[in-house]
């Protein structure tokens, strides 16, 4: 596991890692709060008054943006898994100290979901089935065929392109531990991106559908299938 | 018997209320028979799985019955096996009957219209569930036989305007009835749009057509100029809907028929009024036409009077400008000349030039087709020459071939005549052996014969003994004959030896070598007189 | 409808059912057929119009021969031969009952015949088309399916190491045969078992119907 290419400049405007631990954790937070609020410039200049020593608002500004740009980083080459995250900083910063190091790697692990589902929601996107509504229905007359028996099964499909994690929360809507602005945003996003589609189908094409996805389902579990996708892993 | 019979009448009775009593099975006429058969089975839970519809002698069959059933149980009833099968029938029905009956009549219809579409529901499900998935476009014909959906959705989507001719031919007008007879597009070319349906649309229209005449302002919305049969409905309507309720909608389309007739009146004078103007433009153009012709004799006409104003001063002015003219003119013309002649010169010289060119090129070309020929006729005498040659050097090989043929031929012959000559040896040999073991035989018999007979007397004895140097004799002549046959077959090859060899010129060769060796004597005479000649003088001295 | 059926004209020109169901308009064109329009063009004529009805999408060669003469009679007959067809099959008449009602209109007996003979023949046919007809929702025939596993991304670095299962709805269009894709979606293993039981959930419910 190498190290992170972080350039020059990006070296630079991390130079106030180098303080005390419980610093880190102020510019952790400020980042977090920029991920959510935007950038807050007063708060940077109060920061930046109390390290008075090195640097303005703006270098303090540049500090959190280079925090949130090593997240991404972070989170898009480790891809998971907390042992590789933890190694890839220690390569990334070795003349850091342990106590910074663990805020840090506490600040990734902490905004690793978040960042994960922008960064694939931001990817190509698909819709996933999240819920499925259905109703046997019987046509018995219409307007050209007063009789009739006409089975039907009738389906709702709700669909939704968020990314599997958060797909999950929202099957099991988890409320709690969540800020009024986080819950928002949540709302706003399931607007966006859910769809509802009502579809119909006959009982012959529905055992066939079973049996078809059966297959797929079964398909998957082949030793081939796994081979392959562990091989890709 | 009778009992029985009376038993199963008043089961068959609560079955089916329509199937009417008679004294015995024997007077049940067949479609009694199946009625109470196919009365049974639609009771028969069992049998109701398969469908009464399927055959009925299947159906009991499938329901248990083991006697002997088929088509005639049916259509030829017999008493006996009639008895056996109702019974059989009836004692499957449901204990449940008896008690649903006791309800009143009417529950029980309303029920069973319930019951039916559930039934009905069931049986649809248990299709689907069972039979094996048929792809879409398969289903029209796969599912026919059930009429089970194709999973097609059309969408009711009527033509809300079908052009149709209406019911009374007389109240069209000409144009109306010309219209329907030559340009009106059929019934499918109007449906043929994707976004209509043609069963839509004409359940529509007649629906529209029963019950238009209450609705008129809603059927004028759609209908155009061609389709009034709303409206000449409508004043032949009006009256038996009663004088008390002058309905707005019949006001409303009586205004609109007087508005009808009036833009009627209105077409007719745009189109009068039209006709007038095209006959107006139509002078127009004529009257701009003649204007055209006229103008340019018109300029003419006021020049020639402006002229003729002033006549001996414009006279004067006139001839002096000819004058001048003239003079003008002379002095181009022999501008003219001058420029041209040079011109005229160059252009002589240079076609002279050119003549000569092109004779000298056509010389050239002559000579130069001549040398080809000269090339071309030595080419031809070689070529003659060669092929005469070839020719001669060609007939002996014509020549040898034949020959070659010929021989062949012989040889053919030749072999033909040895393989002949081989079968009738071997023919010659098998007969000659055939010959041989019977005389064999022949002497072996007699042999016996005679040596048995010797014992006893003396004259066989003697025959015996002349038999035996018969034998003796008879074989040296064999072995003598055959000896013979040998010395005459080396003799042969001996010839042919000879004849080899005095081929080989043996006697040429032979003189030659006498030649030879005389020679050598000679030689060899000839060195012993120098060696002695040699030798002498060593001697003498 | 508002209007009670007393008022409707075709009732009183002949007060029974067919009449009432009938308009002026398609009783007229059904009394052209083997009297204006002779038997062998009649027989002509409903051929071509159950052909055209039964099959829309299906290009079938045209017959000018019934234009020939009458056109007019012969495009009124052409509806009223089609619209009676589909008024039989919308009441659910077998043929005995069309054959009565059509001689109740006192129609030729040549074309009466030919009607309830066609009628009887392809009955199946027209309920079949005819329970076609109506509103539905996008109607699923066909599933296909495909295993994906992404390898790497624009935005990640690293395979999510999982097999995803990409579902496409469809069904075909009837009249050229093209697939059309009702809705496509992606689910992991755990989503497609649920979707799964789900699906089997519906199956259940029809057995249990389809037994009770």
């Amino acid at each position: 596991m190498s190290s992170l290419r972080l350039t020059k400049q990006q070296h630079d405007h991390l130079s106030l890692l180098q303080r005390p631990a419980g610093d880190v954790v102020e510019l952790c937070k400020s980042a977090f709060d920029y991920l959510i609020n935007g950038p807050n410039p007063s708060r940077y200049e109060t920061l930046a008054k109390k390290y008075s020593d090195s640097g303005s608002a703006e270098a303090v500004q540049q500090a959190v943006e280079a925090l949130i740009s090593l997240l991404i980083s972070v989170t898009t080459r480790a891809g998971g898994d907390c042992v590789n995250m933890q190694a890839i900083l220690r390569q990334t910063f070795p003349d850091l100290g342990d106590d910074v190091l663990e805020v840090l790697e506490q600040f990734v692990t902490s905004k690793r979901n978040f960042v994960e589902g922008s960064i694939k929601s931001a990817n190509i996107r698909a819709y996933r089935l999240v819920n499925l509504d259905w109703r046997l229905e019987v046509r018995t007359a219409s307007r050209s065929l007063l009789e009739q028996c006409h089975v039907v099964v009738t389906m709702k499909l709700y669909l939704h392109t968020e990314p599997k994690n958060e797909n999950r929360e929202l099957l099991a809507v988890d409320t709690s531990g969540r800020s009024e602005q986080e819950l928002k945003a949540m709302q706003e996003d399931e607007r966006l991106h859910r769809k509802d589609l009502l579809v119909q189908t006959d009982v012959s094409s529905l055992l066939h559908m079973i049996k078809t996805l059966e297959d797929a389902l079964a398909e998957s579990k082949t030793r081939r299938i796994r081979n392959i996708v562990d091989a890709i892993h | 018997m009778d009992e029985v019979d009376k038993i199963i009448m008043h089961q068959l009775q609560q079955v089916d209320a329509t199937i009417e009593p008679t004294e015995e099975l024997a007077e049940f006429t067949p479609e009694q028979v199946v009625r109470a058969v196919s009365g049974c089975l639609a009771e028969i839970p069992m049998a109701q799985r398969f469908g009464v519809a399927s055959s009925l002698a299947q159906g009991c069959k499938d329901s248990g019955y083991r006697g002997d059933i088929g088509y005639q149980t049916f259509l030829y009833p017999n008493a006996v096996e009639l008895r056996k099968l109702l019974m059989f029938l009836i004692e499957q029905l449901p204990r449940e009957r008896q008690t649903t009956e006791d309800g009143a009549s009417g529950k029980m219809q309303a029920l069973s219209h319930r019951q039916l579409l559930q039934r009905q529901i069931r049986k649809e499900l248990t299709h689907q569930l069972k039979t094996p998935w048929v792809p879409q476009f398969a289903r029209s014909v796969g599912n026919r036989k059930s009429l089970g959906c194709s999973s097609l959705g059309i969408e009711f989507r009527p033509h809300i305007n079908l052009s149709i001719p209406s019911a009374n031919p007389e109240e069209r007008t000409k144009e109306e009835q010309q219209y329907f007879d030559q340009l009106a597009p059929n019934l499918f070319q109007q449906t043929a749009s994707k976004s209509v349906d043609l069963i839509a649309s004409v359940l529509h229209k007649n629906e529209l057509d029963r019950w238009g005449q209450g609705l008129p302002d809603s059927t004028l919305l759609f209908v155009d100029s061609e389709e009034p049969e709303a409206p000449i409905i409508a004043p032949t309507q009006s009256p038996s809907s009663g004088e008390a309720e002058v309905s707005p909608f019949q006001e409303l389309s009586n205004q609109v028929q007087e508005l009808r007739v009036q833009c009627e009146t209105l077409l007719t004078e745009r189109k009068s009024h039209a006709a007038a103007l095209a006959a107006l433009k139509l002078r127009e153009t004529k009257a701009t036409e003649e204007i055209g012709r006229i103008q340019p004799m018109l300029k003419l006409h006021e020049r020639t009077s402006l002229v003729l104003a002033d006549p001996e001063e414009n006279l004067a002015k006139l001839e002096s400008l000819l004058k001048s003219t003239q003079s003008k003119r002379q002095t181009l013309t022999q501008q003219w000349l001058d420029y041209r002649k040079p011109l005229l010169d160059t252009l002589e010289e240079l076609k002279t030039a050119k003549e000569a060119q092109e004779v000298q090129g056509i010389r050239n070309s002559i000579e130069n087709l001549e040398q080809e020929l000269q090339a071309k006729t030595k080419q031809h005498n070689e070529l003659n020459a060669t092929l005469r040659s070839a020719s001669q050097s060609l007939a002996p090989r014509k020549e040898y071939t034949r020959r070659i043929h010929e021989f062949i031929g012989n040889i053919r012959k030749q072999r033909a005549d040895i393989y002949k000559v081989l079968d009738d040896t071997r023919q010659l040999q098998k007969q000659l052996n055939v010959v041989g073991a019977q005389l064999q035989r022949q002497f072996n018999y007699t042999d016996d014969l005679l040596f048995q007979s010797a014992k006893h007397d003396l004259h066989a004895k003697r025959a015996y003994k002349l038999l035996a140097q018969l034998h003796a004799n008879c074989s040296e002549l064999v072995e003598c004959v055959s000896l013979t046959g040998n010395v005459t077959k080396q003799i042969r090859e001996l010839e042919v030896q000879i004849d080899g060899e005095k081929l080989k010129n043996v006697l040429t060769s032979l003189q030659q070598i006498t030649g030879d060796i005389q020679k050598f004597e000679q030689h060899i005479q000839e060195l012993q007189g120098q060696i002695r000649a040699a030798e002498h003088p060593k001697v003498e001295s | 409808m508002a209007t009670s059926p007393g008022k409707s004209p075709a009732l009183e020109a002949g007060n029974t059912e067919t009449t009432g169901l009938l308009s002026a308009t398609v009783v007229a064109g059904l009394r052209n057929l083997g009297a204006i329009i002779s038997p062998p063009l009649t027989k002509l004529l409903i051929a071509n119009s159950l052909k055209l009805t039964l099959h829309p999408d299906a290009t079938i060669a045209p017959v000018p021969e019934i234009y020939a003469s009458n056109a007019a009679c012969a495009k009124q007959s052409e509806y009223a031969v089609v619209t009676l067809y589909a008024l039989a099959t919308k009441h659910g008449w077998d043929g005995l009952h069309l054959r009565q009602q059509l001689e109740q209109l006192g129609l030729d007996a040549g074309a009466v015949d030919e009607l309830s003979r066609v009628y009887e023949d392809s009955r199946k046919e027209l309920v079949l088309r005819q329970l076609q007809l109506g509103h539905s929702f996008p109607h699923i025939t066909d599933i296909q399916w495909r295993i994906v596993c992404d390898v790497k991304s624009s935005t990640s670095d690293c395979s999510t190491g999982v097999a995803n299962f990409h579902i496409n709805l469809g069904n075909f269009r009837p009249s050229s045969g093209e697939r059309v894709t009702i809705v496509e979606f992606v689910c992991n293993a755990e989503e497609l078992q649920s979707l799964i039981n789900r699906l089997k959930e519906i199956e259940r419910h029809c057995n249990q119907m389809a037994v009770a």
